[in-house]
C-alpha cells in the first residue's frame, strides 16, 4: 500500500509581500483529521498560512501540498470560513443562495442547484442551528448569525480540509462555544486548522498548536505554557484565568 | 406624449431606450454590488478611441468601439485577477488614454468633422434600425448568460476568494462579465454618450438596491428604473422642445431623471424604515 499523504505539508516555505517578508523557511506537516490551533500576533503571517493552503498566494520558495497536490488542484476539497470584517454587511443576497456557492466547484456551474445541493446546505444551515433564516438576506443578520452562516457556507461544500480564520471574533460566548462544539464533533473527517487570539479556546478545543511570527513553531499535543506563548509574540506573555473561568491572553505590561 | 409616438424616430427612440434599460439594469447591478463602477467609466472612454480609429480608416466606428471595449477589459480583468497594485491608476490611464486617441484619431480624419457631441452625449433620437437589432441581440446574450451562470457570478460578486477557493472559474467568469460590460458600455454610448455612460449602469441600480434582497430583484427594479429614466429623459425633451422652444439633449437630460429617481427611492426608503 502506498504510504498515506498527509492532509497539509509545507516545506521550507518562505513568503513575502513585496519586499516584506511575512513567512519564513516554514516546515509543518498534518496528519488527516488533525486539529491544528494557530496563534501569533497580528501581521505575524497567519492569515497568510491559511492563504497559502487554499491556493490564493503562490509561496516565493517551497512547497504546499493539501491533501497530497499543490492547493490549486485541490479546490471544492478545502472549505474556508474567512474573517467576518471583510463582508459587505448589505449584500443582496439571502442565507440559502450564500451557502449554495460551496457546492459552485462540485458537478456542473450552470443552472439551478441541484438537489444534492440544496439538502448539503439545507444540512449545513442546520448544523449551526440556522435553518430557519434560510430566505433571510445577509444584510438583516446580527453579526454572530453572518459568521454562523459563514461557518455553514465552508461546511456545505463538505470539505475534507476546514480553515477557519478567527471565526467567533464578533459571536458572542456562548454562540461561539456552540460552533466550537460544533467543529469538535467534525472529529477525524475533517482536518481543522483554526485561527483565534483566545488562548483558552485553543486551550480547550484543538489537539495542537502552532505559533506563527514569521516563522512557524511547531508544538505537537501538549500544554500551552506561558514559554509557548512567548516564543509566539515576541515578548513575554502570561495565561491567566479569567473571573468566569475562561483563559484569556494577557500581555505584560510596563506597570504589570 | 401621444403626439410624438406617431413620429417614427421617437417610436424608435422609445424602443431602443427599453431594450438598453434591459441590458443596463442586469450588467449595472452587477457592476454596483461587485464595485466596477470606474472600470466600466474606463471601458466606455476607451471605447472612444475605437469610434476614433473607425472613422480614421473607415470603417463603422461603433465596430472600433466594440474592439477597443473588450480589449481593454480584458487587459483590465487579467490584471484585476493578477491584483496588480495600482488596479485604480492602470482603469485611469485606460480612461484618459482611449479618449486621447479618440480625439487625435478624430483631429486626423481629411477634411470631415464627424458629429463629437453624439459620441460624447449621446443622441437617442438618432438611433437606426440596425442598432435597436444589436441591442435585442446583446439583451438576448446578456440574459442567456444570466439563466446560464448567475449563480456563479453572484458568487464571485459576493465573495470571490470563496468563490476561487471552491473551485469557480472565477477568471474566467470576470472575463464574460467585463467583455458583456464593455458591450453594454458600448451599447450605451448611443443611449447617452461615453461621458454620461456610468451614470445610467449605476445610478438604476444604486436606486433599486435598497429595496431588493436579491440580486435577481435588483436587476428587474433597476431595469424598470432604468427604462422610466430613459422614457422620463426622452418625454422631457420632447415637451420642453413643443412646450417653451428649448431644445435639450436627451442624454443629459436621461441623466438627470436617474439621479431623480435615485433621490425618490432614498428617501421613500427611510421613510419606509421610520414609520
Amino acid at each position: 500500500m502506498a504510504p498515506v499523504s498527509p492532509a497539509i505539508a509545507f516545506r521550507g516555505v518562505w513568503f513575502s509581500y513585496g519586499r516584506r517578508t511575512v513567512l519564513e523557511d516554514v516546515d509543518l506537516e498534518l496528519e488527516k483529521g488533525a486539529y491544528l490551533g494557530v496563534l501569533g500576533p497580528n501581521g505575524g503571517g497567519k492569515t497568510t498560512l491559511l492563504k497559502l493552503v487554499l491556493g490564493l498566494l503562490e509561496p516565493d520558495r517551497g512547497t504546499v501540498r493539501v491533501l497530497g497536490l499543490p492547493p490549486a488542484r485541490a479546490r471544492g476539497r478545502i472549505g474556508y470560513v474567512p474573517q467576518y470584517a471583510r463582508f459587505d454587511a448589505d449584500f443582496p443576497i439571502r442565507v440559502r443562495d450564500a451557502v449554495l456557492a460551496a457546492r459552485l466547484g462540485r458537478g456542473r456551474l450552470w443552472g439551478p442547484p441541484e438537489a444534492a445541493d440544496r439538502a448539503a446546505a439545507e444540512r449545513a444551515l442546520e448544523q449551526v442551528g440556522m435553518a430557519d433564516q434560510a430566505r433571510r438576506q445577509v444584510g438583516e443578520l446580527s453579526g454572530g448569525q453572518l459568521q454562523r452562516v459563514l461557518v455553514a457556507r465552508a461546511l456545505a461544500g463538505e470539505p475534507e480540509v476546514l480553515l477557519l480564520d478567527e471565526p467567533t471574533s464578533s459571536v458572542d460566548p456562548r454562540a461561539g462555544r456552540s460552533i466550537y462544539e460544533l467543529l469538535d464533533q467534525l472529529g477525524d473527517r475533517m482536518t481543522r486548522i483554526l485561527v483565534s487570539h483566545d488562548v483558552g479556546v485553543l486551550h480547550r478545543h484543538v489537539r495542537s498548536i502552532a505559533c506563527v511570527n514569521r516563522r512557524v513553531w511547531y508544538h505537537g499535543e501538549g500544554a500551552l505554557t506561558p514559554e509557548i506563548l512567548e516564543e509566539a509574540y515576541g515578548e513575554p506573555m502570561e495565561v491567566v484565568t479569567h473571573a468566569h473561568g475562561h483563559r484569556i491572553l494577557e500581555e505584560h505590561g510596563p506597570d504589570a | 406624449m401621444s403626439g410624438a409616438l406617431a413620429l417614427p424616430f421617437f417610436r424608435h427612440a422609445l424602443a431602443a431606450g427599453l431594450l438598453a434599460a434591459v441590458a443596463c439594469g442586469v450588467i449595472g447591478s452587477y457592476v454596483v454590488v461587485k464595485e466596477i463602477a470606474s472600470i466600466s467609466g474606463g471601458l466606455a472612454h476607451a471605447a472612444f478611441g475605437g469610434v476614433g480609429l473607425g472613422y480614421l480608416l473607415g470603417f463603422d466606428p461603433m465596430l472600433g468601439a466594440v474592439g477597443f471595449g473588450l480589449l481593454s477589459g480584458a487587459g483590465i480583468g487579467v490584471a484585476y485577477r493578477r491584483k496588480a497594485q495600482g488596479l485604480e491608476t492602470l482603469v485611469s490611464m485606460v480612461w484618459a488614454v482611449g479618449m486621447a486617441l479618440g480625439v487625435i484619431f478624430l483631429a486626423m480624419v481629411p477634411g470631415y468633422a464627424p458629429d463629437l457631441a453624439s459620441y460624447l452625449f449621446g443622441n437617442i433620437l438618432l438611433v437606426s434600425p440596425t442598432w435597436i437589432l444589436l441591442a435585442a441581440l446583446l439583451d438576448g446574450g446578456v440574459l442567456l448568460a444570466l439563466v446560464l451562470w448567475h449563480r456563479p457570478l453572484q458568487a464571485l460578486s459576493f465573495d470571490e476568494e470563496f468563490a476561487e477557493v471552491v473551485g469557480v472559474p472565477v477568471t474566467a467568469l470576470l472575463l464574460l462579465l467585463l467583455g458583456l460590460t464593455a458591450l453594454t458600455v458600448v451599447l450605451l454610448i448611443r443611449v447617452v454618450g461615453v461621458i454620461l455612460v456610468i451614470a445610467l449602469l449605476t445610478i438604476p441600480a444604486a436606486a433599486a438596491r435598497p429595496w431588493s434582497a436579491t440580486l435577481g430583484r435588483m436587476m428587474a427594479l433597476s431595469t424598470a428604473l432604468g427604462a422610466m429614466s430613459i422614457v422620463g429623459g426622452l418625454w422631457l425633451a420632447w415637451g420642453l422642445s413643443v412646450g417653451p422652444g428649448l431644445d435639450l439633449p436627451t442624454g443629459p437630460l436621461i441623466v438627470v431623471v436617474a439621479g431623480v429617481l435615485y433621490g425618490v427611492s432614498k428617501v421613500a426608503r427611510s421613510l419606509v424604515r421610520a414609520a
